[in-house]
């Protein structure tokens, strides 16, 4: 087994920070980023066997598919928490300007996020988070460019719109 | 959302993330939708900004540290039992997961940090070092920048860097070791295979020498590889002998694997371009015609057999009549065209189904054809061959009595292409599709001459004469009506029309090449208007036949055997041309239902078809079925179509008859068992030295010992004195 942990670990230097970033983004929350992306590689650990390897960027592509699908998990499992925080996006209050003009615009950002679907949260983290273009990502989701930049701009005009309390 | 709003946002967003410009400044430069642009843009820029802080050392640390506890648990876990066959590799991932991660991490490795200490050290790791995965995909590296002929080498060097390494592990009993770099070797070897086949699939024209010095190459190295593993099980101490078995028998699949699908092609030494060389000679079936006649000289083969030259003298003259007419010019022409391949009179043409290969030997419709030796002159080959394809075989028979390769291509499809030839002897009909210009007409009117043609035939003709015109159905129908009827049949040329119909479905079935294959022949037939028509003559049988083909109808399965003695005749000329097989509605109203029915039929034909392919092969039944055409087409057509197209997918072996004793024929160093039925099914002309052509099913009653029963024989060539003495005393002993 020093052959895995070997490999294993070199895999988690050059990953885990990416993956770190990708998750954080979308929880805004530091520790439960760390504990997500550890959860993403031991998710790795058990698939890799049925991974067939092709190039860097197709194992790039499904290692962030692994960490979306357990935000996902992560999301659904906390399910339970999102009515309280819904409830604050309901109000808002001001106009757009003076909202972000206070910190607590970037929460409430956080919070419109869970608004978003999961491949517009996905493309909104590829493209903000991790500064990736627009046909990385496309090569990540499989999707082209059009079409990740089409999903990019509904998902920043749902965050519009409900930052503006309409529910989009 | 306006498509316009987007562009606009995009364009804006773009130049303000790169300083070129502030939120205001391209605000302006979009006036119109400014309030709404700077909403989303504001966004866009707030969702930028949120970006998280990177992980830290000790988030990286505590990660680290995590993944390896959980490593170790696992490691603690009873491990996966290691399948043993080859087919397996892929789901037994598991003992496979750590050179498939290993991969990766060193793709990446090298792509984002570049080569380091580490990599340094791990190009000298064994398979007991805990670098040695990444040593292993650190090779991987290499593969993935070189094409699929030079990959199927480098993973099968990959895979004998791992054969030394067991080789050096197993003396010491080192069984982890052992098992790593047995695991990396089938691992190597599995992808060198796979990238070997996508190599021989993917060869072009021009690569095919080259892939197949690779398929070569392979082959001979892992044939090594098996020597090497066999002698190190038996050397081996017990506790790592079974893993190196193992090991050895994914050398020994991966070697069955190498022989197998588009390497096919390139096993035997192969040399490129079989097809597109056939067509520059004559066609053994098709060219039947021109080969007889004009051809019969073909050098080629060495083999035994000069009597077969000697006929086919003898029916040159023939062609030349022919030729008078408009016929020669166009059954030759036409015939050689698309994929058939020169053959020697000396030589054994067998069309029929690839059923099973090994590294020595061909099976082709229960015959045993084997591959050239290494100091044998290299088998050309046609690519992409596969088992279960209808092929032919152009074969020697060697001193030693065994049929060698020379030839392996697919079946010729029975377009309308080579329908035409066929067409043109017997059915006008067909002909005219095809080749409408070409000649039906003209092809016809040598038709009557044709008759003239049997003539030369002699033996045959008497016969022919008389039967031959009356079996065609089809195509003696027309007979009757070409000489008269030049312009007639032209007018049946639309009917013709119809007819290819039929047969361009079976073409569809690709597949079905066998119907192609005997199309040929028939088409051939065709050519023996000149030469061959003779063959058809045979239908003197047929005449005899006829009535007891109905009788067996009863029987379908059965009555190949009974068909089969009509079938003979009639169906494989008739049949060729026509596979509307509407004949067989003639079969019992023999001339008349020619054409129209036939086009009817062949319709339907098409579909099944399909299935016809293996049946043929198998059951011996269709085969019958053929022959009594009229019969299956009456019965089978409704129901479904195979039946008839089974007949045309009989297989056929053309060769030099070298002894008719009782109910024994051995043709081309093969043997035929004739059928007490029809007892005439092997016409008096038939005789040692003779060339013809076999339909034949396989019986495989008793699977030990299967035989290969007469459906039909076609005389394409009369005996000559030479030949006869050849044909019986030259020749080496039948396979069969």
């Amino acid at each position: 087994m020093r052959l895995d942990r070997e490999a294993f670990g070199e895999l988690y230097r050059l990953f885990a920070p990416k993956i770190q970033r990708f998750i954080a983004y979308q929880t805004h929350d530091r520790v439960l980023a760390e504990d997500l992306t550890n959860q993403t590689f031991i998710r790795a650990m058990d698939a890799i066997a049925r991974y067939e390897h092709r190039s860097t960027g197709e194992f790039t592509a499904w290692l962030y598919r692994i960490a979306k699908n357990v935000v996902v998990d992560h999301w659904r499992a906390a399910r339970d928490t999102v009515p309280l925080e819904e409830g604050l996006l309901a109000n808002p209050s001001d106009t757009l300007d003076s909202q972000f003009d206070a910190i607590s615009r970037r929460e409430e950002l956080r919070k419109a996020m869970r608004h978003l679907t999961d491949d517009q949260r996905e493309v909104i983290t590829y493209r903000f988070a991790l500064g990736l273009s627009h046909a990385e990502i496309g090569g990540l989701m499989g999707r082209n460019e059009p079409a990740v930049r089409a999903l990019q701009f509904r998902a920043i005009a749902t965050l519009r719109n409900v930052l503006q309390g309409d529910s989009a | 959302m306006s498509q316009e709003l987007q562009a606009a946002f995009e364009e804006s967003l773009d130049r303000v993330q790169r300083g070129e410009a502030s939120l205001d400044q391209v605000l302006r430069d979009h006036p119109e939708m400014a309030a709404e642009l700077r909403e989303l843009l504001v966004v866009a820029l707030d969702l930028q900004a949120m970006t998280p802080p990177p992980m830290t050392p000790a988030e990286m640390a505590r990660g680290l540290a995590l993944i390896d506890q959980e490593l170790q648990r696992r490691a603690a876990a009873p491990p996966r039992p290691i399948a043993s066959l080859w087919d397996r590799l892929i789901p037994r991932l598991p003992p496979l997961a750590p050179v498939r991660l290993a991969g990766v991490v060193a793709a990446v490795a090298v792509a984002l940090v570049a080569y380091g200490g580490v990599t340094l050290a791990a190009v000298n790791s064994g398979p007991g070092s805990a670098l040695y995965g990444y040593r292993l995909s650190l090779e991987e590296l290499r593969v993935a920048f070189v094409d699929d002929n030079e990959r199927a080498i480098i993973y099968l060097e990959h895979a004998e860097a791992r054969l030394r390494e067991i080789e050096l592990s197993a003396p010491v009993g080192d069984r982890t070791a052992v098992q790593h770099a047995i695991d990396a070797y089938r691992d190597s070897l599995r992808k060198g295979v796979s990238a070997l086949s996508i190599a021989s699939a993917a060869a072009g024209p021009a690569d095919r020498e080259d892939a197949a010095a690779v398929v070569a190459d392979f082959r001979s190295r892992l044939q090594d590889h098996q020597s090497r593993l066999q002698g190190l099980t038996e050397a081996s101490a017990p506790d790592v002998r079974e893993p190196i078995a193992v090991a050895s028998q994914s050398a020994d699949e991966g070697l069955l694997d190498a022989r197998r699908g588009p390497n096919l092609a390139l096993l035997p030494t192969a040399t490129p371009g079989v097809v597109a060389e056939s067509a520059e000679q004559p066609t053994p079936f098709p060219a039947p015609a021109a080969t007889a006649a004009p051809v019969p000289p073909p050098p080629t083969v060495a083999p035994s057999p000069s009597p077969a030259p000697t006929a086919p003298t003898q029916a040159a003259p023939e062609p030349t009549p022919a030729a008078e007419t408009p016929t020669p010019s166009p059954a030759p022409t036409e015939t050689p065209p698309s994929d058939q391949v020169a053959v020697a009179e000396q030589q054994t043409v067998l069309v029929g189904r690839l059923d099973a290969q090994d590294d020595a030997r061909l099976l082709v419709s229960g015959i045993a054809v084997r591959l050239p030796g290494a100091d044998e002159p290299a088998a050309q080959v046609d690519l992409a061959i596969a088992i279960g394809d209808w092929v032919q075989v152009v074969a020697v028979l060697d001193s030693d009595g065994q049929l060698r390769l020379v030839n392996l291509g697919h079946a010729p499809t029975p377009e309308p292409t080579e329908t035409p030839n066929p067409t043109a002897s017997p059915t006008p009909e067909a002909t005219p599709t095809p080749e409408p210009t070409e000649t039906p007409a003209p092809t016809e009117s040598p038709t009557p001459e044709a008759t003239p043609t049997p003539e030369p035939t002699a033996s045959p003709t008497p016969e022919a004469t008389a039967t031959p015109e009356p079996t065609e159905t089809p195509a003696p129908t027309e007979s009757p009506t070409p000489e008269a009827t030049p312009s007639p049949e032209p007018t049946e040329t639309p009917a013709p029309t119809e007819s290819p119909t039929p047969e361009t479905t079976p073409t569809p079935e690709t597949t079905e090449t066998p119907v192609p294959t005997e199309s040929p022949t028939p088409e051939t037939t065709p050519t023996p208007e000149p030469t061959e028509t003779p063959a058809p003559t045979e239908s003197p049988t047929p005449e005899a036949s006829p009535s007891p083909e109905p009788t067996e109808t009863p029987a379908p399965t059965e009555s190949p055997t009974p068909e089969a003695t009509p079938s003979p005749e009639p169906t494989e000329t008739p049949a060729a041309n026509e596979t509307p097989t509407p004949e067989p509605t003639a079969t019992p109203e023999p001339t008349e239902s020619p054409t129209p029915e036939a086009t009817p039929e062949p319709t339907e034909t098409p579909t099944p078809e399909v299935t016809p392919t293996p049946e043929t092969t198998e059951t011996p039944a269709p085969e019958t079925t053929p022959t009594p055409e009229p019969t299956v087409s009456a019965e089978a057509t409704p129901d479904d179509g195979e039946s008839e197209v089974a007949v045309d997918r009989l297989p056929t072996l053309r060769g030099i008859v070298q002894s008719v004793e009782g109910n024994v024929l051995r043709v081309g160093g093969v043997e035929f068992r004739i059928p007490d039925d029809p007892a005439d099914l092997v016409p008096d002309s038939v005789e040692p030295g003779a060339v013809v052509r076999v339909a034949y099913r396989v019986d495989a009653t008793d699977p030990e010992v299967p035989l290969l029963l007469v459906v039909m024989v076609e005389l394409i060539a009369p005996a000559t004195q030479d030949a006869a003495e050849a044909g019986s005393g030259s020749l080496p002993p039948p396979v069969g």
